[in-house]
């Protein structure tokens, strides 16, 4: 223990040994690096050693709202506890405005981490917001994060509002050489202008007007392109990807509705996961061999083509293994061509996900037609609604009871190959007894030869009973009939 | 923090390999498993460890000192103590090619030396191993902050000071000074002038 502990001293005045004594002021900042940067701020008033540590930081977080609102009183005012102080936000914007001045012209680091800004309306101030983020792109920011939306606002978009025109300098060559990931929410980017971003890993655009082909151009301005997020995006016509996005992995589209010309995805050579959740369009996936995982949640519509797109898209994706499908998917893939089976015979998915169901009559002849689709299906895990959810379910589940009891059997009475030979694993997620649920485990009990586990997750819900009431529902299958002797079958 | 009794002996305990005692100082780097260079670290109390080679230059204090050529006998480390040591030297060869720091390396190579120095993404066990590292109470943390700021260390820093931050995250001002065993060097009147300039950062 040599020459480590002696040099802690013990201050005289209160008996404490302080045990920054033998350590430099960059380990302090290095440790503040790992707080909230509201937090790190906060540190400054530890004592005279702290107070510009921060100020070192490389990872800064400028967020509108932990001026205007503290979040004690946000949750208040959401929920209705607390009236929406108007006052409280125009001084609390006039200390942001100030302290994001004061602070880009003090900070003198090199190189910036990461940069986040979250200002409201910033039409306002524009001048000061431009030179803000210009600033920073300046000092070789690595990940950009701009959101200028409202948070009070209930409705965050409506259209053309609040549009922020980005500095010059993101479209400039240090953005190119430095930025790894952008996160754009509500400001108006316009890709032509976009120089190439060659450094550019992850791209997140939200709430933005990108017009017709744009997101074409866009990731053609991003050459190692590999995540790629588009949520509520506006105008924008189709969404192609093209093998010019040769590293991309992951594509998630998240309402982005409408899109008239759809999502096409055409030799994009990594592609792994592909993420939608919207209306039914056009969908095109042209060699995409690479595509392991797929996740689709659509929107209620009452299109008439939405059976046959959705059937389309499904042949489609016949290279992925892990398939996650959503109630809608399940209700009008049967209507159009074999009510019972895909046609394609080379599908490889092994895990099967069905999220937001019902496993109600109008979902048995969709997860029977997947289920018979997938011969290789391994595991097939069920997260399941609450009925209300659904849009056709109004009426009381008890009703149609006894026609679900039949269609399981239907499905019986043509083979599902992987519930011969591949089937092991079945997991329910808010299980909570209904006769639905218990009519599906006792089709798949009797059925799985091959099945090793069931693991049910009980989750009662006000208007279902109690937990007793629901673990006594699911242990009823306890009792049911077995095609595999060796199933284990855990309810918790 | 004691290690009692511990001498060159007990290192067999805490290393892989035992170190080779009495070496001459004028050897090559000794050949560890697998024809790796390796190096002695010794403790402020004595113990020995040895260390792969391309494992200790993750620490900018060890590099400079073996390519200054101080790598060839046990290199003596007096403010670090052998339970210390030992956990330095453990959590080097569980970042071996660790992605997060291992860039550093790159740039250093000199003659193909780092060439099997293949980055590899961290898994969960080299995670968990970093959770676990720092799972001990406050005086061992600084003990283990105080190896990594004098060694020089990014991934012994990054994974110390990360522990240290969520100590006090959340605390007040008051709490973390009593944690820190800081003393308030501040007027009062400085204080509440500083408290009221972030006052939002106190909502």
């Amino acid at each position: 223990m040599a020459n480590l502990s002696p040099s802690t001293k013990v201050s005289k005045k209160q008996g404490v040994v302080d045990l920054f004594d033998a350590l430099p002021d960059d380990l302090i900042a290095h440790i503040i690096s790992f707080l909230p940067f509201k937090e790190a701020v906060r540190s400054s008033c530890l004592g005279r050693r702290w107070r510009y540590r921060w100020l070192e930081l490389r990872r800064i977080d400028l967020d509108e709202s932990h001026f205007t609102q503290s979040e004690m009183r946000q949750l208040l005012e959401l929920d209705g506890l607390q009236p929406f102080d108007y006052g409280l936000r125009l001084s609390g914007r006039r200390h942001f405005l100030d302290f994001v001045s004061r602070f880009v012209a003090r900070y003198a680091e090199p190189q910036v981490e990461s940069f986040r800004l979250a200002f409201s309306n910033p039409k306002e101030h524009a001048d000061k917001v431009r030179a803000w983020v210009g600033a920073m792109v300046a000092l070789k920011v690595e990940n950009l994060e701009l959101d200028l939306t409202d948070p009070d606002e209930e409705e965050p978009f409506e259209g053309n509002y609040g549009y922020l025109d980005l500095p010059e300098e993101v479209y400039g060559e240090l953005a190119g050489r430095w930025l790894r990931t952008m996160t754009l929410t509500g400001c108006d980017v316009q890709p032509e202008r976009l120089g190439a971003l060659h450094a550019l890993r992850v791209l997140s655009l939200s709430r933005i007007a990108i017009a017709r082909d744009g997101v074409e151009k866009l990731t053609a301005s991003c050459p190692l392109l590999e995540e790629l997020y588009l949520d509520h995006l506006t105008d924008t016509e189709e969404i192609t990807i093209t093998s010019a996005s040769r590293r991309l992995r992951v594509l998630d589209i998240n309402e982005c509705d409408p899109i008239p010309y759809g999502v096409r995805l055409i030799q994009v050579p990594a592609l792994e996961l592909f993420r939608y959740m919207g209306f039914t369009g056009n969908f095109v996936v042209d060699t995409v061999n690479t595509l392991e995982e797929a996740e689709l949640y659509f929107i209620w519509d009452d299109s008439d083509d939405a059976s046959e797109l959705l059937r389309d898209l499904l042949e489609d994706l016949n290279m992925v293994t892990s398939l996650t499908v959503c109630s809608f998917l399940l209700q009008v893939v049967p209507f159009a061509d074999n009510p019972w089976q895909l046609s394609s015979s080379k599908n490889k998915v092994k895990h099967l996900t069905l999220d937001g169901v019902t496993l109600l009559k109008d979902e048995i002849q969709g997860i029977g037609l997947l289920m018979r689709s997938y011969p290789q299906l391994t595991s097939l895990s069920i997260i399941l609604s609450d009925t209300k959810l659904r849009p056709s379910g109004n009426g009381q589940p008890s009703d149609e009871e006894a026609d679900v009891e039949g269609s399981w059997e239907e499905q019986s009475g043509v083979p599902i190959p992987c519930l011969v030979d591949h089937l092991q694993y079945v997991t329910i997620e808010n299980f909570t007894g209904h006769q639905s649920q218990l009519k599906f485990m006792k089709f798949i009990l009797k059925s799985a030869k091959a099945l090793l586990a069931v693991h049910i997750y009980v989750d009662p819900t006000p208007t279902t009973g109690t937990l007793e009431c629901c673990l006594e529902e699911a242990r009823k299958m306890l009792g049911y009939e077995k095609a595999s002797e060796v199933v284990m079958i855990t309810i918790s | 923090m004691s290690s009692g009794d511990s001498g060159p002996s007990s290192s067999k305990q805490l290393v892989q390999q035992p170190a080779a005692a009495g070496r001459s100082p004028n050897q090559p780097p000794l050949l560890g498993a697998g024809g790796r260079k390796v190096i002695v670290l010794k403790s402020g109390d004595e113990e020995e460890f040895e260390v792969d080679l391309l494992d200790a230059m993750q620490s900018r204090t060890l590099r400079r000192a073996i390519e200054d050529g101080c790598g060839d006998g046990p290199m003596p480390l007096p403010n670090l103590t052998g339970p210390v040591l030992a956990k330095v030297v453990e959590l080097f060869r569980r970042h071996r090619g660790d992605p997060r720091w291992a860039d550093e390396l790159q740039e250093t190579e000199k003659e193909g030396m780092f060439k099997d120095y293949a980055p590899q993404k961290p898994t969960a066990e080299v995670k968990g191993f970093d959770r676990e590292f720092v799972s001990v109470d406050r005086d061992a943390l600084f003990d283990l902050l105080r190896a990594a700021n004098f060694l020089e260390a990014p991934g012994l820093l990054d994974v110390t000071c990360d522990a240290a931050a969520d100590a006090v995250m959340n605390m007040t001002v008051e709490e973390v000074r009593e944690y820190f065993g800081l003393v308030n060097d501040y007027t009062p009147e400085e204080e509440a002038a500083l408290r009221k300039q972030h006052e939002w950062a106190f909502q």
